[in-house]
This record gives C-alpha cells, structure tokens and sequence, in this order.
C-alpha cells in the first residue's frame, strides 16, 4: 500500500517541501492529488533529513498546504514508448496531447545513461537537409548535434520546418529514418504551423512531436528535450532506426 | 576491512551526507547505498559526513547504509593499462562494453584493470637481495612499446626472502616476499596509490630538453618542455581537440595518458578509431600501442569528472617511475573546473569569481606542479608533460580559469577564432602564444639543431610583429601607398604565414615536420628576405623583386620537400641567390645607363 502525504510543509514557485517523510527516494516520481481533482506530477529534487524537496511539473498553481496528497511512486521518471509513438504528439511529460490516448508496453527512464564511447561509432554518414549552406558548409552529421542559433523575428521556425521536411539519409537505409521533434516554450499558433506543415508535407507519419507550449509549466521544460531523447534511443535502438533531433530552446 | 556504518540523511545530486559515520576518514572511498555506487568523503563534521558520489545517485534512498573501504580513492597500477580506456575512476570500458549494453551502468563497482589476463613476468631479483623503494622486481612486456618496470612502492624497503620463478602470471600472483623490521610484505604485479598524491620522487632535474611535436609554429616558436606546462585555451570551433590529438599522434613522447574531461563522446571515439592505424614515426607501430585514455565524456557523472584529471595524472607518475617520458593531454580544464563548481555550489560553500569556488587557484596549481623532470625514487629519469586545453566561454582569455592556468603554466599557445575561421591551421596566433622555455632549451637547440636556430625564430618574431603593425595602417589607407621595404614585409610575412605557419594535418609531408626541416624552412624564409630587403634597398621596385613563382615555390616548400631530400632546400637557396643576384645585376646596369 502507498502512503499518502496530506499535509505539505511550504509551497515556494515550482517547489513543494514534504516533511516528516521516509523512504523517499532520490529523482522519483510523485503524484500530487489535488482536492478539487485532477493530478500532477512532481519529482524528487533534494532530500534533507525527513525533509523532501518535490519539483513539481505542471506548475503549483492551486496547491495550498491542505488541499493536497503527495504520493510517493518509487520510479523514476518513466514514459511508454513503441513504435506506435510515430506521427504521435505528446507535451513535455510524455502524455499524448493530440486528443488520443496511447499505450506503450514498456515504460523507459528519461534520464538515460550515459553512451559508453567505446560503444559508440564515429560518425560518418551524412543527413541531407537540401538546404545548401548546411548541407554544404555545416554538414550535418549522422549521429551529430547540430545547433541553431537564433533571435527574435528571424525565421528559426521556418528553418526547423524545412529540415524536417527535406531531412534525408543517403544511402539504402531510407525506410528506417525517424525524426523526433522536440520544441519548448512555443506559442500555441507555432505549434500549428508545424503540426500543420508536417501534415502538408506528408512528413508525419515519421515524426514524433514533444510539445512544450509557452503558457505550460517552465518546469516541464526541462523533462521535454529528455522525453524527446529517450523517444529518440528508444527509436534508434530498440526499432534500429536512425534519427534526427531538433530542439527549439 | 569494509564496514557497514552510516546512514544516508541528504541527497543532492552527487552530494549526500550521513550520520553515525564516525570512524570516516577525509578522501576515503566508500560504497553508497545498496546499489554500492562509488563515492569518495569530501568532509567530516562530528557525526556527519559528506560524500560525493561518482554515480548517478537517482533511485538513492534516505537511511540506506554506506560501505567504508578503509583507504583512499586509489587507482591500481600494473600490467593493462597501456592501450585500454578508462572512465574517470580507472573502470575499463571496454570491459563495460564487452558485458553487452551501450551505457554505462551504475553500481557496478570498482572494477579495474583485467585481473584474470597473464602476463609473461621477469622476475630480475633473487633470494637475499636487499630491494628498497623504487627498485625494480620483475619486468613485463606489456605491449610492443613499452616494457612495464614492476617497482617497489615508495614506503617499502626490505630484504627478499621469496622470488617467484619467470613465467605467465595475473596480476593478484605473488611475485616477491620482503622482510624487514615491520614484518613480510608480499609484492604482486599491482600496486594502488591514492590519486590526490603525488608519488614521491629523489628530486627535480631543472628543465632541459624539448617536447618534440612535429608542428612547426610549437616546435620552433612556442616549445614545449619536457617535464613543463602548456595551455591550449581557445573559444569553440579553434580548434583545441584536433591541436591535442595532432601533439598526441605526433610528440615525442614515450607515453601518451589522454584524459577526455567532459568533452564530446565522438571525440573520444575518434581517438579510439584513429589511433590504431596511425604508426609512431619514431618506432614504425601503432601509437595505440603507448596511448592510455581516460573519458569522462559530458554526459557522465559530474563528480568522476573531477577525479578523472588525478587519475590520469597518477598513471602518468607510475609510468614516469620507470624511466619514461609521458605528456599528459587533458581536454578541456575547463570541463573540470566547471565540475569543481558544480559540487562547490551543492556544498553550499561561498562562490568566489564567476561562481567557481575560491579553492580553484590552488587545485590547478596542484595538478599542474605534477608535471616536471625528475628523478624518481630508484634513480630513473622521466618526466610528466601537461598539456591542458581550456576552453573559455565565448573566447575570453580574461576569464578565471584562463587567468588562473596562465599563472602557473610556462607555454600558452592562444587558439585564435578568426584564423581558425580563415582556415589557418593550426589556429595559434603568434603574436599572443609565448613560451617561457626559450632561455632553458636553448643549449639543447644550439648543439642539437643549428646555433642559429633561435635567431631565426626572433627574426621571424619580428617580421610577425611588424606586420601586423603595417596592417593597421594598411586597413586605413591600403597597401599602395606603403614604402617599398614595408610591402616587402608583408609579403615575406605572408609566406611565413601560409608556407611555414599553417601546417596541414593531412598531408604525409607535413602532418608532422623534424626539427631539422623546420630550420632548414626557416633558412630559405630568412634568405629570401635578406636577398629580396638588399634589393628593395638598392631601388629595386616590389613588383620585381617579388616573383610569383619563386615566392610561390617557397611556399609550397612545405608539401614538394620530403623529410628524406632535405637537400632540396640548398637548391632552393641557390635558386634564391640567383634570382636576386641576376636583377640586382640587371638593376645597377638599368641605373647606370
């Protein structure tokens, strides 16, 4: 049986602090019950003594010291993923947001470990993005990062479209190649460009969105572009598929 | 002696504290928690104590119990080191490899190097001989390189009472039993020493040989010494990695400890791929055969960042023990300073300059002063060369960890964006790069190379410097209205710069360059200059006496001469008298007709 936290010490911005707990573990996920109904999820961020410190996704708006239970997971931060996440799109704690539910059968950690470099490749291979000056100047390589910088009122959207539509492989492995988009802090109209435009262009099907909006929890944001990675692993190496990552900071 | 004691009351990231841990000694390694993940005590209060844990501590819980070993984080040193990868506590990741995931598993405890593998063993000492520290018991050929000295520790000393046959033994083999007044001490093909100390040495031999790289503006402008200090600091994109990996391929060193902190996993890569197929020049065989890498790549835990650096540095010692010249690249410091403040601020200690702790001064200056040329307990001579990379955020020098590293190092070798962004390779800018090794190695490059060796390298300082005070003037007004003997400058500047500066890492001629090439470079540089400046003097116009073919030949000298037709350069020089003679000839008799 799980026990229930009825009473929470103090609510500070994102942060809840717990106290007089045991067992916490450190990075685990809980679930924060709210009077009113509706969940929330947090995650472990510091353990003092009997007292937790609990980062809250989804914000804290509405909690008060009574209203709420904090219940303790002992996982932590899990999202399902298939292959079925394909032409999916999800917000920055891995739940579907495109009016669908969805089921993976197994649950991945989105904190990852760290690739062993004796294990990995050097990269080699190319993605073409037929944008000459990247192609060209800035190759993008496969297994590579390739960061874009940009400001206000300079067309980075446009851009991040442009790749995801046109990115290819060379080579035979066509069929296997995914693209994991991941954008955080976007406005609602922006998310539809690209969820428009991916449809447009018949890129869909081979793109999983992770969509953090502008007006969602600053602290989900950090969990989107780990979502988007763990997705991106899951792909590249469960299903021996290839990807490509876009972040949009 | 490993204890159950403690229990877990605070976890922040890779710092937690326990309490009733009162036998917890400072730098103690301990085993955190049922996962037994690897953490090291970093203070010791009455009853509590703080630990930074070399793992990912996620899934760690309040109250679970902690291990104590009873000793320092120590690395063990013996036979398999050579040629293997390590994290940045001297875990195998091969050998993590091997066991069938691409990650890096927690918790799988201090393994180290291979204790199963034999090796072919000497045994050089025999039954009543009296051994002390540093002397050596057994010899093993570890790989076709480097043959590894098994030595006495340093607080040893003894009569040998047993002495194991030659043969193939592992390294947990009983090679040598001591009698002295404490007791038997058993000496087996391994022994472990705490990385944060220095191993003890008879005493520093004062600096006098260079560390031969192969890159012309190192080897002939900035040396590097052995047994000195060098920072390669430079912003993102100058190339400091492929300026590391070309003195890791290409220096004379005996042994070679690259320790990859906190940079890009493919870069780590690279070396692992490349490496084997490149041949030492000096012996003809693979330089994998005398590397030893250690990764911390930018994704593993923080905290094994900031051991990474003692590890490296405590294999180099062990290896220099034995009579060998080692260079130690560690890229990037930075990395490893910014490790340092990360567990600062979870230690809630007070933040000095830019947030890294007030500490930071004294921690580089200590891992720096491991460098030098000594002669180590035993009586060989080795030395410890560090070459740090720093990397400063958006190229400013004026930063803490660059200020602090200038001070304690004696070869700084400033990469430059915009030369790297104009395709000069290696990106060194000259007029900021010094090396503080001039006046000590210059007997060495008297009597070794030429005794006007390093006069040319002030003449060539000096055209540098000139022109890039011309250019100035040149970007207000244009190169037209110049003096003849000032273009003269710029143009013999700009042979200096493309022919003999940029070095080109992939071509055979040129990757890597001997001494005697570059003086004989140098020579055709400074000839051309005097022949073409007594010309200009004498009223002959820039546009003759600077021909294109003959400048362009001396720039190209570089890749059309090889190291075995070093003679070529004498035609050259010839060729240089000739052209100059004949219009000066052809000059004085225009003038007096």
């Amino acid at each position: 049986m799980r026990l229930k936290y009825l009473k929470l010490h103090k609510v500070e911005g994102p942060l809840i602090i717990l106290s007089g707990v045991k067992g916490a573990m450190f990075g685990e996920v809980v679930d924060i019950e709210m009077e009113e109904g509706g969940h929330k999820k947090g995650k472990v961020v510091q353990i003092d003594g009997d007292k937790v410190i609990i980062q809250v996704f989804e914000g804290t708006a509405g909690i008060s010291l009574h209203n709420t239970s904090v219940s303790f997971t002992g996982k932590p931060m899990e999202i399902p993923l298939s292959k079925d996440i394909l032409g999916r799109t999800f917000n920055g704690v891995g739940e579907p947001i495109d009016g669908a539910g969805f089921y993976g059968d197994r649950k991945y950690d989105i904190n990852g470990r760290p690739i062993n470099p004796v294990g990995r490749k050097y990269p080699r291979n190319y993605i073409e993005t037929g944008i000459s000056s990247i192609d060209g100047l800035a190759t993008l390589v496969r297994g590579q990062k390739l960061p874009l910088f940009s400001g206000d009122g300079l067309p980075h959207n446009e851009l991040a479209v442009q790749i995801v539509k046109q990115a290819r492989i060379s080579g035979d492995e066509e069929s296997n190649f995914a693209i994991v988009f991941a954008a955080m802090g976007i406005k609602h109209d922006e998310a539809d460009y690209f969820r428009k435009h991916f449809e447009l262009s018949g890129v869909s099907n081979r793109v999983v969105m992770y969509i953090n909006l502008a007006d969602d929890p600053i602290v989900e944001r950090i969990s989107t572009p780990r979502c988007a990675l763990t997705a991106a692993e899951h792909l590249a190496f469960v299903h021996t598929g290839d990807y490509d990552q876009y972040d949009q900071l | 002696m490993e204890t159950n004691i403690g229990k877990i009351v605070y976890i922040n990231g890779p710092v937690v504290r326990v309490i009733e841990a009162y036998d917890l000694k400072m730098r103690e390694m301990v085993l955190v928690g049922h996962k037994q993940l690897i953490g090291e005590v970093i203070s010791v209060d009455k009853e509590t104590a703080t630990i930074q844990v070399y793992e990912e501590t996620t899934g760690l819980m309040r109250g679970e119990g902690i291990i104590s070993t009873g000793r320092p984080l120590s690395v063990k040193l013996g036979p398999g080191i050579i040629k293997n990868i390590f994290d940045g506590i001297e875990r195998p990741l091969l050998n993590m490899y091997e066991t069938g995931t691409a990650f890096i598993p927690e918790g799988i405890g201090m393994i180290t190097i291979d204790e199963e593998k034999l090796w072919d063993a000497e045994v050089v000492v025999k039954v009543g001989d009296e051994i002390s520290a540093g002397d050596v018991y057994a010899k093993v050929q570890e790989t076709i390189l480097i043959e590894h000295k098994l030595m006495v520790p340093p607080d040893i000393s003894g009569k040998v009472v047993f002495a194991e046959k030659s043969g193939s033994y592992n390294i947990e083999h009983v090679l040598i039993r001591l009698e002295n007044e404490q007791g038997l001490h058993e000496l087996k093909m391994y022994q472990l020493w705490p990385v944060r100390s220095a191993r003890p040495v008879n005493r520093r031999n004062p600096i006098s040989k260079p560390l031969i790289t192969g890159q012309r503006i190192i080897d002939s402008f900035f040396p590097l010494a052995k047994g000195g200090t060098a920072a390669i600091p430079g912003g993102f994109g100058t190339g400091k990695t492929i300026t590391q990996h070309q003195l890791a391929k290409w220096s004379d060193a005996d042994i070679i400890v690259y320790i990859g902190v906190g940079e890009r996993g493919n870069e780590m890569t690279e070396v692992l791929e490349d490496f084997p197929k490149i041949n030492d020049p000096k012996s003809g065989k693979s330089i994998m055969e005398r590397t030893v890498l250690i990764a911390n790549t930018s994704n593993m835990p923080v905290a094994a960042r900031e051991a990474s650096i003692y590890t490296g540095i405590t294999i180099a010692e062990y290896f220099r023990d034995m009579g060998y010249n080692i260079a130690i690249m560690a890229d990037s410091t930075s990395r490893w300073a910014e490790a340092l403040r990360e567990i600062s601020g979870r230690l809630e200690e007070m933040p000095a300059e830019e947030g890294y702790p007030a500490y930071l001064p004294s921690r580089l200056a200590q891992f720096y002063e491991r460098a030098g040329d000594v002669e180590a307990l035993g009586g060989r001579d080795g030395s410890i060369t560090i070459i740090g990379a720093v990397s400063p955020a958006g190229g400013d020098f004026s930063e803490p960890v660059t200020q602090n590293t200038k001070r304690v190092v004696s070869t700084f070798l400033a990469l430059d964006k915009s030369l790297a962004y104009g395709r000069h390779y290696p990106a060194i800018n000259w007029l900021r790069s010094y090396s503080g090794y001039i006046t000590d190695l210059s007997p060495w490059y008297e009597e070794k190379i030429a005794p006007d060796m390093l006069e040319l390298r002030a003449k060539m300082l000096r055209l540098l410097q000139e022109e890039d005070k011309l250019m100035e003037i040149v970007k207000l007004v244009g190169e037209d209205i110049l003096p003849d003997d000032q273009r003269l400058i710029l143009e013999v500047s700009r042979v200096i710069k493309v022919g003999y500066l940029q070095q080109n890492a992939y071509h055979k001629n040129d990757a890597h360059v001997s001494l005697k090439k570059q003086y004989k470079m140098l020579k055709v540089i400074d000839r051309l200059y005097v022949k073409a400046h007594n010309c200009v003097k004498m009223g002959v116009p820039i546009s003759k006496a600077k021909n294109d073919e003959l400048f362009y030949k001396i720039t190209t000298m570089k890749y059309n001469v090889s190291e075995d037709k070093l003679e070529m350069f004498d035609e050259l020089i010839k060729e240089i008298d000739i052209f100059y003679n004949g219009l000066k000839s052809a000059y004085s008799k225009e003038v007096s007709r």
